[in-house]
């Protein structure tokens, strides 16, 4: 709940400095390895987000990283550290590539793409949401860290899909991959210069649909109290193995959408990298976490991530900077986004090693503890 | 005697709340200090401005004659300020001895020639032996090795007192200590007191029980609304009624009246037989436990903490399995429900632990108010939530239960204690429930919301309903109910009509002296 002008303001310096410290610990980095950190950034920036034909690309980018981010957020939102979102994505991709690569007989189905493309993307949300729901009926019934759980399945999916393409799936490519989606499947572009699909019209309901959950419904509120304060959430009747299980798989239909999407409107096959580095689903854990869960922070970020992602590309092609460059900036933006700079109450600026920031760290700590 | 501190135009903003408003108050050295008034009125937050955890808006505090500025605990332990909240920071595997030398710990040393060299290891039988002599000292009924875990409540608030003695504090801040004490325990706390008087100490405690107050004070200041009204002397003239009419500002009556409605026993409301449950360790804590709440009654369960009644609590309000036995509301089973189900059913809950159970502290008050109730057709259609109603919900009920509140819609961890157990007080009787379950319903709540909520007790016990009432006040439970249960280890011990019995009675079933169950 903010009200005061003043708790408002710091609000905001406490999410401004952490994006300017990283790009000061980027641009250490960028010196370093022998660039102008003044020249990456503007070219970053001015790649990612200054013209319309750049922010195309930049919504492309950021489309998939909308879904995961949301994905990711909705399950953090009740305390449950769900960050499996990557490998429910690759098992949503590769069941989409499946169906809208005519495999098992699809192909001589003759389907329109009315019915070929949303066959392929619910058969993706629907392949990632039952993986999903492995490490719910673990939490659920046995009570198993959902973090340990929800890590070891991304090995899993990505190692168990990686397999199945090439051993049993491998398609007509030199490379390892399935065969390409049949024309029938391949989810159109806004326009065919651009990497933005209709995909991101799911992206933006997605985000609306999420965020009228959470603010408005009883669900919400039941959300909202379990990952705030567990034993509340019980002795108010809540049914938190269900709501942890809907959870679940909520968010696993989404990032089997995410990835159901980038395959057959942008790939175009399965390919075991298809997720990039980092994957899809580790920048989504990033946006959720500096959106703070909020679904609407979650769009915006994701878009700024999106424009990162593409001008840090033609970053590349231009003065050959590494990508890594970007990955080291959005690391460190988390670590100095746990640290709360300003406080209401405090007059001086209060940084690094007072009392009052580790209170506030380890306050923030015994938080995450009560939690799932 | 002179001042030991001294506060000058002490104002404490919480946005565009004042919390404090201009304190001009001082404490003399060496006396005990009480300060009361109603919740919220902001006895908390001037205690934790003097113990730093809160910077005053404007104003200047003086301790020893000197201006002194506090930005942390740390810094007004070093002024000579220490203070014990209620919700204890101890460590509960480390010893008493280890808890008090935590962050301070006596390093082992060597001599190297004349330099003594400080070693990182822990001397360990140094700490101890320190301690051991404090405890000595103020004839603290305490062992060094104990490990928290083991100890009661009471020895837990001795070693937090402990700790600031320790580090040499000169004035002893306690706020609510008594709130989570037994009457026992508060004996020997009230006797604590008064041996750290005889050891030079001040101290400042702050209780919502005149008659604590009335034990130990040398003097008594009164907060009003963010002001300080007025300090007088703990005499003969300072009687609990005048007391209570300076806190409030009008006159109120402390005694309860009871309607003298009989009991209906033609109607049996509520019904329990033979519930038992058993602990996470396999043990029997509720055993075999029976009992039936007619329409028009209240019943009372007497008890030292800590002998299943917690548990009992648990079970009723489906939050614990049961291990065997059946309960009925109005004749229908509803042992194995969920809470929400049990509250559909008519069962309003007043949970024992508050800040656990009752209340979500970091959502608004208009959310904690439907809470329990959010999935019922007043609050929610077809799963989703009626804004406006549970906005008029707010409205309605701060007003009626007087639940000051500092801006609108605040978290409710922006609430003093009392108001946030107001939160639940309105929540459970607005709900107009047929069977009212209440654990401990007036901690930490102020006199005057005190007489409210006994007022409202009884009205609902006017209009057919019944009404369990467990609490570790032996007072209350007698005033109110109109027959009492005895719980000791778990079991019921003993039954009786409630003006009949004596409370020296009482206590002797309570403790386990005298049972129904074994006539031996
Ligand atoms: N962090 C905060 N933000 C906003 N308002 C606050 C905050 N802390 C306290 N208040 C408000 O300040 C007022 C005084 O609170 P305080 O806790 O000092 O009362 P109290 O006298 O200790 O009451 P109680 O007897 O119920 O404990 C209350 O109205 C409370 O709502
Ligand atoms: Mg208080």
């Amino acid at each position: 709940m903010l009200t005061t002008t003043k708790e408002r303001i710091c609000n905001i310096l406490n999410k401004l400095i952490p994006l300017f410290l990283a790009f000061l610990v980027g641009a250490i980095f960028a010196l370093i390895i022998g660039f102008n950190p003044f020249d990456v950034y503007a070219r970053i920036i001015k790649g990612g987000f200054f013209s319309t034909n750049n922010l195309m690309m930049t919504l492309g980018f950021a489309c998939p990283i909308i879904m995961t981010g949301i994905a990711t957020a909705f399950s953090f939102k009740a305390g449950v550290w769900n960050i499996g979102i990557e490998g429910q994505l690759y098992i949503g991709a590769y069941a989409a590539a499946l169906v809208g690569g005519g495999y098992y007989g699809i192909s001589s189905l003759g389907l329109p793409s009315y019915i070929h493309i949303p066959l392929a993307i619910l058969t993706g949300a629907l392949f990632a949401a039952l993986y999903a729901l492995i490490p719910a009926l673990l939490k659920a019934l046995l009570n198993v860290n959902v973090v340990v759980s929800t890590m070891m399945l991304n090995y899993i999916a990505t190692g168990l899909t990686n397999f199945m393409c090439k051993a049993i799936h491998q398609g007509d490519q030199s490379y390892d991959s399935t065969y390409a989606v049949m024309d029938t499947a391949i989810l159109p572009k806004l326009d065919s210069r651009f990497r933005v699909t209709y995909a991101i019209f799911i992206a933006i309901a997605i985000v609306v649909v999420i965020t009228f959950i959470l603010k408005r419904t009883k669900f919400g509120y039941e959300v909202n109290a379990i990952g705030r304060q567990l034993e509340f959430a019980e002795a108010t009747g809540m049914r938190v193995k269900k709501k942890i299980i809907i959870l679940f798989l909520v968010s696993g239909v989404i990032a089997g959408i995410a990835g159901a999407t980038e395959v057959l409107g942008v790939n175009k096959n399965f390919t075991p990298g298809m997720s990039g580095d980092p994957g899809l689903g580790w920048e989504g854990y990033f946006v959720a976490v500096l959106a703070n869960n909020n679904p609407i922070a979650v769009f915006i970020i994701a878009i700024i991530f999106g424009g990162f992602r593409y001008g840090s590309i033609s970053a590349q092609s231009q003065i050959g900077m590494p990508l890594d460059l970007l990955n080291i900036i959005k690391a460190t933006m988390i670590l100095f986004y746990a640290i709360r700079y300003f406080k209401p109450e405090s007059r001086i600026f209060n940084i690094f090693g007072t009392k009052k920031t580790a209170a506030a760290l380890s306050d923030s700590k015994e938080e995450a503890e009560q939690n799932v | 005697m002179s001042a030991i501190m001294r506060v000058e135009k002490l104002t404490k903003k919480f946005g565009d709340f004042t919390a404090n408003d201009s304190i001009d108050f001082e404490v003399k050295k060496g006396e005990i200090r009480a300060i009361i008034g109603e919740n919220g009125a902001g006895k908390t937050t001037l205690m934790n401005m003097l113990y730093g955890l809160l910077q005053p808006t404007s104003g200047q505090i003086y301790f020893d004659e000197k201006p002194v500025k506090m930005h942390s605990p740390a810094d007004a332990i070093a002024n000579g300020i220490g203070m014990v909240h209620q919700h204890f920071k101890l460590s509960p595997s480390l010893t008493v001895y280890e808890n008090i030398l935590l962050g301070i710990e006596i390093k082992k040393e060597i001599k190297l020639g004349k330099k003594a060299v400080k070693l990182p290891i822990i001397d360990n039988s140094t700490e101890r032996k320190k301690v051991d002599e404090l405890i000595k000292k103020y004839n603290f009924n305490l062992d060094p090795d104990t490990k928290i875990r083991d100890l009661s409540v009471g020895a837990r608030q001795r070693v937090e007192i402990l700790k600031m003695l320790y580090r040499d504090v000169k004035m002893l801040i306690l706020d609510e200590p008594t709130a989570v004490l037994i009457p026992q325990e508060i004996d020997e706390l009230i006797e604590t007191i008064h041996g750290l008087k005889r050891m030079g100490q001040t101290v400042i405690i702050i209780t919502h029980k005149l008659e604590e107050v009335k034990r130990c004070a040398d003097t008594i200041s009164v907060m009003r609304r963010g002001r300080m009204i007025g300090t007088v002397q703990n005499d003969d003239e300072a009687t609990s009624e005048k007391l209570a009419e300076m806190m409030v500002g009008r006159p109120v009556l402390l005694s309860v009246i009871k309607s003298g409605k009989p009991v209906n026993s033609e109607k049996v409301l509520y019904e329990v037989s033979h519930l038992s449950g058993k602990n996470s360790e396999g043990r029997m804590v509720v055993n075999d436990v029976s009992f039936k709440i007619h329409e028009n009654e209240i019943l009372g369960v007497a008890g030292i903490e800590g002998n299943g009644q917690t548990e009992l609590m648990y079970l009723l309000t489906g939050l614990m399995k049961p291990a065997g036995g059946s309960v009925k509301i109005n004749g229908q089973e509803v042992l194995q429900m969920y809470p929400d189900q049990l509250r559909k059913n008519g069962l309003g809950i007043v949970p024992e632990d508050r800040y656990l159970q009752g209340l979500c502290l970091s959502m608004p008050v208009s959310s904690n108010l439907i809470a329990g109730y959010h999935g019922q057709e007043k609050f929610c259609h077809h799963g989703i939530m009626d804004k406006k109603s549970i906005r008029k919900n707010m409205d309605k009920l701060v007003d009626e239960y007087d639940i000051r509140l500092s801006k609108d819609d605040p978290e409710v961890s922006q609430l003093s204690g009392g108001n946030g157990q107001k939160v639940i007080i309105a929540r459970e009787f607005s709900s107009d429930p047929s069977v009212l379950l209440m654990s401990q319903p007036t901690r930490g709540v102020d006199v005057g919301a005190t007489a409210f909520i006994y007022k409202n007790i009884l009205r609902m016990r006017d209009e057919n309903k019944a009404i369990l009432l467990i609490s570790s006040e032996l007072s209350e439970v007698k005033s109110l109910a109109d027959r009492i249960i005895v719980f000791h280890n778990g079991e019921i011990v003993g039954e009786f009509i409630a003006d009949e019995v004596s409370f020296y009675e009482l206590g002797l079933y309570m403790s386990g002296a005298k049972s129904m169950r074994d006539p031996a």
